[in-house]
């Protein structure tokens, strides 16, 4: 699955691909025709070249003026009214009662559902679930340095700029993942910042709400006890959030339903327990320089978090 | 004819008599104190009507701080002169109301919270101290100073909080420890500050530390053992917040279930403020406590949406069990810290025409309540002093109606009037019955302020804001940023003013003699005519005043004045050794409002006595029981 | 061509090389300091305080900024030092001692009177970062490594 915006799945992505092959056909065509008239001029043969009279002239000039002016005028006039048409079906309203808030940091995408009861909302990160069909609306703010927020197969791209609040939003066509990428050099790791937008059933989708609301769940066994004390104790509660913990960080993604999540480190790497251990014991392994410190587990501590983490679904 | 022996008896039974009959113009409940034996136990609603003694910090459970001593008054408070004084070995703001039970005044320092007990027949000699060994962490999760407000008595006990939350009782004669009860984490960013109130047998203890992501609370401790009886707290659901079948709220928007969880983001109501950190008043008649909440935890009100119940509001709670009566909401979602702490004067009004019962709020964000103590309704609200951030309180919902250019949130909003510490912030104002004017410690302060992003981690400050202040004349005025009002709560008006330079930081104390105490931060200790605003006498103390004056009558029949200087507090942290020229934004916002603070006084802790100089009066004039409204 | 290609190359290299030096660990950095400023009898001079690696460091000065705070140290001591509920930490007066090492450990420590102690929440390497922040807070503002991005206005 290499998302391309030429794989168009959602109603934004219709209209900016459809516009790119009208355009690429048009200007085929232009050059083509243009090319040949190049190579006519520069390939015919031309014995004795003398000066055109008025006469002469009167036929190439004529030539010039309705291929060369007139043509364009009116090809460019029309691909004016089409663009303008497609900008019109770009910015048609959202049509969601709820809104989508992503916030770029360096190097991952903080997301936050807003609603209009504000109990209803919640917090998560790397990975929009949005229902097939409808347009959600995505608020788009920066922590820190401009980003930009692309997922080809859905809409174009939109910065994120510190300071301001810039809007879009997303349609998916059908159900299925959507890579997304962070479209603006951001630093070090601007290449790891992807995220996933999830299209879902409604059905579907309103069971993912339900779960995401719920506050994580109290750990079972001793191995899970032991891992959220660990997550406790090392200084992870402080950066990252967890629903129903007392960790309540906001410079880190929220972990309340990690587990539930396709990929870790902004999409970097799949959500496996191998990855994730590896990801907690060196992140600056995965991805150099990122913010995540590499903080010194032993192994029993090691294994016991990432099973805790593992039930956050 | 009556041998030595009988006479001798005669004399001996006549000596009682004697004693009985000079004291009979007297309050017996002061004679027996004054005979030097164990404090009283008389219930505080009696005590609290001998203006001979200060048996809680806010003089009586209305609030009122007026004392119906005459001895000083306009006419002769210009001779009052310092009798005694008393260091007490600590630095930082002196916020306290020295108790006086008895013969025995009783003094709380700032951290580390040092109890002592002065015996004023001997001039303020020590008779014992109490120190409660408060851990020194404590003071790195403080916002603004170590302070404590006062003790209270009851039962022969000296009851106080500590900085590291807990709340001890000693006993009055000896200073022995009776019980002590640690009530809250400093790990949580809990601390305790107030000056607690007993009600009944019962005595009340709230939190602070709204900056630091504290869920508020106030608790009931039993006054013999010390145990929790009932804990009501400030945010959560209905069972937390002890709302249930008598709660019966005016206003529509309060009947809801688990209010102080709906009005909240997910979860944030457990880190959402609302400490009751200031005062508490009581009504015996209608057996009701009332007390407010502090703001709503994270200044950045964007990190917060929703009205954030039960922040910044006033409850009317049932002593016994705790149970709320009613609430009203003061400021909902606020969006300027203005903690709704305020005093709240228990008094007899005419309001349309017609003398009732009322409660009178001089209101942190700057609108003067008077509201309905049986219900929660809001009679009227009226501005008393400089407001931007609000056009008025609509009286039909009793909800402000904003100003949306002075919202706050992620963006910046200038020239917000009052700024935070409000138009008063916890000093507290004093009500005359005589003159029927409340006498008020105000701020002249507007602000600059912005929210930012707020990383929560326990135990450290969450706070989300960006604020600058200045005066309310406009930045780089240092002349008037606070001032001493006399405000007509009947016609809504104000009757004088003084202007003062630095916002008046020391609670107030009128008396019968038509004299209104208070301090300033510049050292001031000032006596002013209650009806004409005529400063008649100051005094220039050793450092700034932030205490709560207080006026007694002495063992030998002469009225002092008893107050603590010793700068501090919020307003005095210029003073505590920081730049806030170099960094404008450092505590909170205040020091860039006061930085030549550090030019008028430098840190103390100072108990100051005055009094009228030559002998007590001959005759001992009747003392008037003047109605506490 | 060749010389450019050799320029070239000798930028892409130097472009890898993002100055991490070793860190000393708070372990270390204890035992190479020593609990204690007066060393009676002879030998004081040979005590070699180390000195922190990203002192004078603009990029770590910046990021020292940033965990400065992330760690919520401008609430209690300002965002630029001045101070408030903790003590300032852009003047020349220091309870427990102003070179990088006293102000790391101060860090990973806490202190008596207030100050939380961060070991295990703060690790090392951004402790010394923030230790490299608040040491460009004493000079002045015209300094020459002070960080330059204005944290989201």
């Amino acid at each position: 699955m290499t998302p391309s915006a030429l794989d168009p799945r959602g109603h934004g992505a219709d209209v900016i691909a459809q516009l790119w092959w009208v355009l690429l056909a048009l200007c085929t065509l232009v050059a083509l025709i243009t090319l040949a008239a190049l190579v006519y001029a520069a390939l015919r043969p031309r014995p004795n070249w003398q000066r055109p009279t008025a006469e002469q002239d009167r036929g190439p000039t004529r030539a010039i003026v309705y291929a060369g002016i007139v043509g364009p005028v009116i090809i460019l006039a029309g691909l004016f009214v089409y663009v303008l048409s497609a900008l019109g079906a770009l910015s048609v309203p959202a049509d969601s009662p709820y809104s989508i808030v992503v916030t770029g940091y360096q190097w991952w995408w903080d997301v936050r559902y807003r609603f209009p009861n504000q109990a209803d909302g919640f917090r998560t990160a790397n990975e929009l679930r949005i229902p097939v069909g409808r347009r959600v609306r995505v608020d788009l703010e920066s922590f820190d340095v401009i980003h930009s927020f692309w997922v080809p197969q859905l809409h174009g791209k939109i910065d994120l700029i510190p300071g301001r609040k810039n809007e879009i939003w997303l349609q998916a066509n059908e159900p299925g993942v959507y890579r997304g990428q962070c479209a603006e050099f951001c630093g070090l790791q601007h290449t790891r910042m992807a995220f996933h937008v999830v299209a879902l059933e409604p059905a579907e989708f309103d069971a993912w709400l339900m779960q995401q609301r719920r506050p994580a769940p109290e750990p079972r066994t001793a191995a899970e006890q032991h891992g959220r004390v660990t997550y406790e104790s090392h200084g992870c509660a402080i950066c990252h959030a967890i629903q129903g913990t007392t960790s309540r960080g906001i410079v880190a993604p929220d972990l309340t339903h990690v587990a539930s999540r396709m990929y870790l480190a902004a999409g970097t790497i799949p959500t496996t327990r191998g990855h994730m251990a590896g990801w907690i014991s060196d992140p600056q392994h995965v991805k150099p320089g990122v913010n995540m410190p590499r903080v010194p587990l032993d192994p029993d501590e090691l294994n016991n978090l990432v099973t805790w983490l593992l039930t956050l679904r | 004819m009556a041998t030595t022996r009988t006479r001798t008896l005669r004399l001996i039974a006549a000596v009682p008599l004697i004693t009985l009959l000079a004291g009979c113009q007297q309050d017996r409940v002061r004679l027996e104190a004054r005979k030097g034996g164990a404090p009283s136990n008389a219930p505080l609603t009696e005590l609290q009507q001998d203006d001979g003694q200060w048996v809680m910090a806010a003089k009586n459970y209305a609030s009122t701080r007026f004392s119906g001593l005459t001895q000083i008054d306009t006419s002769n408070v210009q001779s009052l002169a310092l009798a005694w004084s008393f260091s007490t070995g600590q630095l930082r703001g002196h916020e306290a109301a020295p108790l006086v039970i008895g013969s025995t005044m009783y003094v709380t320092t700032p951290f580390p919270n040092v109890l002592y007990a002065l015996d004023l027949e001997k001039n303020g000699a020590l008779k014992w101290k109490f120190e409660p060994e408060v851990d020194r962490a404590a003071q790195g999760v403080a916002c603004c100073d170590v302070v404590n407000r006062g003790a209270a008595y009851a039962d022969g006990k000296v009851i106080f909080s500590t900085l590291d939350n807990h709340v001890v009782a000693v006993d009055a004669e000896s200073g022995e420890q009776v019980w002590r009860t640690k009530l809250g984490s400093i790990h949580r960013g809990e601390t305790m500050t107030a000056a607690p109130l007993v009600v009944k047998d019962k005595v009340l203890v709230g939190n602070s530390g709204g900056e630091l992501g504290v869920r508020g609370w106030l608790k009931a401790l039993s006054v013999s053992t010390g145990e929790v009886v009932w804990t009501a707290y400030s945010t959560g659901p209905d069972s937390d917040v002890l709302i249930g079948p008598n709660f019966k709220p005016f206003y529509p928007q309060y009947q809801g279930k688990d209010l102080g969880v709906s009005t909240w983001p997910p979860d944030q109501w457990q880190i959402g403020g609302g400490t009751a950190w200031a005062w508490i008043s009581y009504d015996p008649e209608l057996d009701l406590i009332f007390y407010g909440t502090g703001n709503a935890g994270v200044w950045n009100p964007a990190l917060r949406p929703g009205d954030n119940l039960w922040s910044a509001a006033i409850f009317a709670r049932d002593p016994d069990d705790g149970q709320a009566r009613w609430a009203y909401q003061f400021t909902p979602h606020d969006e300027h810290d203005y903690d709704a702490v305020m005093e709240n004067l228990i008094l007899e009004l005419p309001i349309n025409g017609q003398n009732r019962k009322v409660l009178l709020r001089p209101e942190r964000n700057g609108f003067m309540y008077i509201m309905d103590p049986t219900n929660g309704q809001v009679l009227s609200a009226e501005p008393y002093g400089p407001i931007t951030w609000a056009e008025r309180i609509d009286l039909k919902t009793g909800r402000p109606v904003l100003v949306q250019d002075k919202r706050t949130g992620n963006r910046l909003a200038t020239n917000v009037c009052p700024a935070s510490p409000g138009m008063k912030d916890w000093p507290p104002s004093a009500w005359s019955p005589r003159t029927r004017l409340l006498y008020i410690p105000m701020n002249h302060l507007c602000m600059d302020y912005r929210g930012v992003e707020a990383n929560y981690i326990a135990g450290t400050p969450y706070v989300g804001a960006e604020v600058e202040m200045y005066s309310a004349e406009g930045r780089g005025n240092t002349e008037w940023r606070g001032s001493f009002t006399a405000w007509d709560p009947v016609s809504q008006r104000q009757a004088w003013q003084i202007k003062e330079k630095f916002p008046v930081w020391s609670g107030a104390v009128v008396t019968a003699g038509d004299v209104v105490f208070y301090g300033t931060l510049d050292r001031w200790f000032k006596a002013v005519n209650a009806r004409t605003g005529d400063v008649l006498w100051q005094y220039q103390l050793g450092s700034g005043v932030t205490g709560q004056p207080v006026t007694y009558l002495g063992p030998d029949g002469k009225q002092y004045v008893a107050v603590l200087s010793g700068v501090g507090g919020w307003a005095g942290i210029s003073a505590l050794g920081v730049y806030p020229e170099q960094d404008p934004t450092i505590g909170l916002g205040f020091p860039i409002a006061v930085p030549d603070l550090p030019d008028y006084t430098a840190q103390g802790g100072m108990l100051y006595v005055f009094t009228l100089p030559g002998p007590a009066p001959q005759q001992q004039p009747q003392q008037q029981r003047v109605s506490v409204r | 061509m060749t010389r450019f290609a050799h320029s070239m190359l000798l930028l892409v290299i130097a472009a890898c090389n993002t100055n991490e030096p070793p860190v000393p660990s708070s372990q270390q950095a204890t035992a190479l300091l020593g609990k204690t400023y007066i060393s009676p009898g002879a030998g004081a001079d040979t005590l070699n305080f180390t000195r922190n690696p990203y002192e004078g460091d603009p990029a770590a000065v910046t990021q020292g900024k940033q965990f400065y705070t992330w760690y919520n140290c401008h609430s209690c001591h300002g965002t630029l030092g001045g101070g408030g509920m903790g003590p300032p930490l852009l003047d020349a007066q220091w309870i427990y001692g102003g070179d990088p090492v006293s102000i790391f450990e101060s860090i990973l420590e806490g202190r008596p009177n207030g100050m939380p102690t961060w070991r295990g929440r703060i690790p090392d390497d951004q402790a010394w970062k923030i230790v490299a922040y608040v040491q460009s807070l004493q000079k002045n503002p015209a300094a020459i490594s002070q960080p330059s991005r204005v944290q989201n206005p």
